[in-house]
């Protein structure tokens, strides 16, 4: 699967979540999710009832946000279906479609269905796909194993030849050889420049997905390294009550480097150069002279995000 | 915005997936033709045989019955169950165009029904009348005044609720429904303000060499658009895709 980019900021987002919230009669949901997504790959992780799955089917436009908003490259999902586009292909977690068909005859409708809207270059035939992900064309649906409707899931989601790709769990009920295997399939059929989000509550995954990594918990972004789990980074977090204008800060800083929006009262600066100590000199100086009082102060390299995730998910857990 | 090829494109699946079921041939030609053929050759039911029009228009009544909202809601309550109704929302399909390929292919499967009848009708010695040609449309309203109460129920209930109160639906149109069995005027002035035998007497004023009154099939017609109009203004307020 591509490997994430370093999206500027003022680029057309792939998508643009902005104050998403979307909250179940029972309460449970998501809350208050800025986040941005660029060509590349995004791992969002958590455990159950955190809200992935939520924010993923909001952003395929399966379900209406209670507030916030949502744009697909600038266009609200309405938009871009009314103009007879399809920009999001979707694998779900749960169901078995058309449980009576057989897999290459759901391939070969659907590829019929997506030849009725404008596709991206390069998209992957049906014979293809049928090859790449082994997919059985003489059992019907229904007899499926867990393994092969997955696969048939994310080869449903890649005929659409959309520039989004949407998995929500793949490799829930699979042992650890079949997800590494559609992993590996997946890094070889998704093409190139995709925006690919994928779910998952298996933090060994991803390892697999080499990818920006977000993590929910409660309903909420409580982690975004910014920058995909294979690349080496180096971290500058600091706390500030004062809200900073991320634009003046990536200016002063000079370099390459990804600043997240404020997520629990704390920055977070990504590098993938060291950072060093006239690193951290420039960005006090830059939140002296705006007058953001500044605490905990934290530099560290790249390895650490997973033991970090891993720690926050337990902690959710323990909750 | 709906785009036809995508519109045909999915009516195709959608009838191509119920006709090869073993279940709907079942419901739409087998148990049809068998209430053909025991309503013109036996006096089982009224203690006399049925002319084979009249039998000719029950049946087709039958067939349409079944596929416009047995097995419609059935089929539909599946899907709901199974996340292919969720599915359905992650193509480039609109809400409307997967409503509307879904009621044409329950259309489509009650012309299918109907061409077995048709067959089963002239072997049985049936002459075709130029009102025949109307059959298809009136096979449509009556699959529009009837697939909205599928909708309805299939959009509501768990999928083995909609098994079981559609089979029993349509039973009680076997029976009850003014189709098959006559009742007195009070009852059949009672049951053509509903569905089923307000599609018989359109049907039947298209293939029998008719002795109904214009007005009577008029007013079977606005019963047809009228239960139409209701059911699918209840199912667009009630479904529930998932």
């Amino acid at each position: 699967m591509p490997v994430n980019p370093d999206p500027a900021a003022d680029q057309m987002w792939a998508i643009s979540c902005e104050n998403l919230s979307l909250t179940y009669p029972s309460g449970a949901g998501i809350s208050g999710i800025d986040l941005n997504f660029g060509p590349g790959t995004t791992a969002i992780v958590g455990n159950n009832g955190a809200g992935k799955s939520t924010l993923l089917e909001a952003i395929a436009g399966l379900r209406t946000p209670t507030s916030g908003q949502i744009e697909i490259f600038g266009e609200t999902p309405g938009m871009w279906r009314s103009r007879g586009v399809h920009q999001v292909g979707v694998a779900l977690q749960d169901g078995r479609p058309y449980p009576g068909a057989k897999p290459q005859a759901l391939l070969k409708y659907l590829n019929q269905l997506y030849g009725c809207v404008q596709r991206r270059s390069g998209y992957p035939t049906v014979e293809f796909l049928i090859e790449a992900f082994s997919l059985t064309t003489n059992t019907a649906i229904k007899n499926l194993s867990g393994g092969e409707l997955q696969r048939l899931k994310c080869a449903a989601a890649l005929v659409a030849g959309a520039p989004i790709l949407i998995l929500d769990e793949p490799t829930a009920g699979l042992d650890p050889q079949g997800r590494r295997d559609l992993y590996n399939v997946l890094a070889q059929v998704v093409p190139e420049k995709s925006t690919v989000l994928v779910s998952t509550h298996i933090l060994e995954d991803l390892e697999q997905i080499n990818s920006r990594v977000i993590a929910l918990t409660s309903g909420c972004v409580a982690y975004d390294s910014q920058v995909s789990s294979a690349t080496t980074a180096f971290y500058l977090t600091f706390v500030s009550r004062s809200n900073i204008e991320l634009s003046g800060l990536r200016k002063a800083l000079a370099e390459d480097v990804v600043i997240s929006e404020k997520i629990n009262g704390s920055y977070s600066i990504t590098s993938e150069l060291p950072i060093d100590a006239a690193f951290i000199t420039t960005v006090m100086n830059f939140c002296a002279q705006i007058g953001a009082e500044v605490s905990q102060i934290n530099v560290r390299e790249r390895g650490g995000v997973l033991a970090d995730i891993e720690n926050l998910l337990l902690e959710g857990g323990a909750q | 915005m709906i785009k036809l090829r995508r519109l045909f494109i999915q009516t195709k699946w959608e009838f191509l997936l119920n006709a090869r079921n073993s279940e709907q041939l079942l419901l739409l030609v087998i148990i049809p033709i068998v209430i053909l053929i025991v309503l013109t050759k036996t006096a089982i039911i009224g203690g006399e045989s049925t002319p084979i029009a009249t039998a000719f228009a029950t049946v087709l009544t039958v067939s349409t019955v079944a596929a416009g909202f047995t097995s419609l809601a059935i089929a539909t309550a599946f899907e709901r169950r199974s996340e292919t109704l969720v599915f359905l929302g992650t193509t480039s399909l609109t809400r409307l165009e997967v409503v509307l390929a879904k009621s044409f292919g329950s259309f489509l499967l009650a012309i299918f029904a109907g061409l077995f009848t048709l067959v089963a009708a002239l072997v049985l010695g049936w002459s075709p009348t130029l009102g025949s040609l109307f059959v298809p449309i009136w096979i449509a309203l009556g699959v529009f005044s009837i697939s909205g109460f599928g909708y309805l129920i299939a959009g509501t209930l768990r999928a083995e609720a909609v098994l079981a109160i559609a089979n029993a639906i349509f039973v009680f149109v076997l029976m009850f429904g003014g189709v098959i069995f006559t009742f007195g005027t009070g009852v059949t002035a009672l049951l053509e303000f509903f569905p089923p035998l307000a599609l018989k007497t359109v049907i039947d004023f298209s293939v029998s060499v008719p002795d109904i009154g214009y007005p009577h099939v008029i007013k079977a017609m606005l019963v047809l658009a009228a239960w139409g109009i209701v059911g699918h203004a209840l199912a667009s307020r009630f479904f529930k895709w998932r």
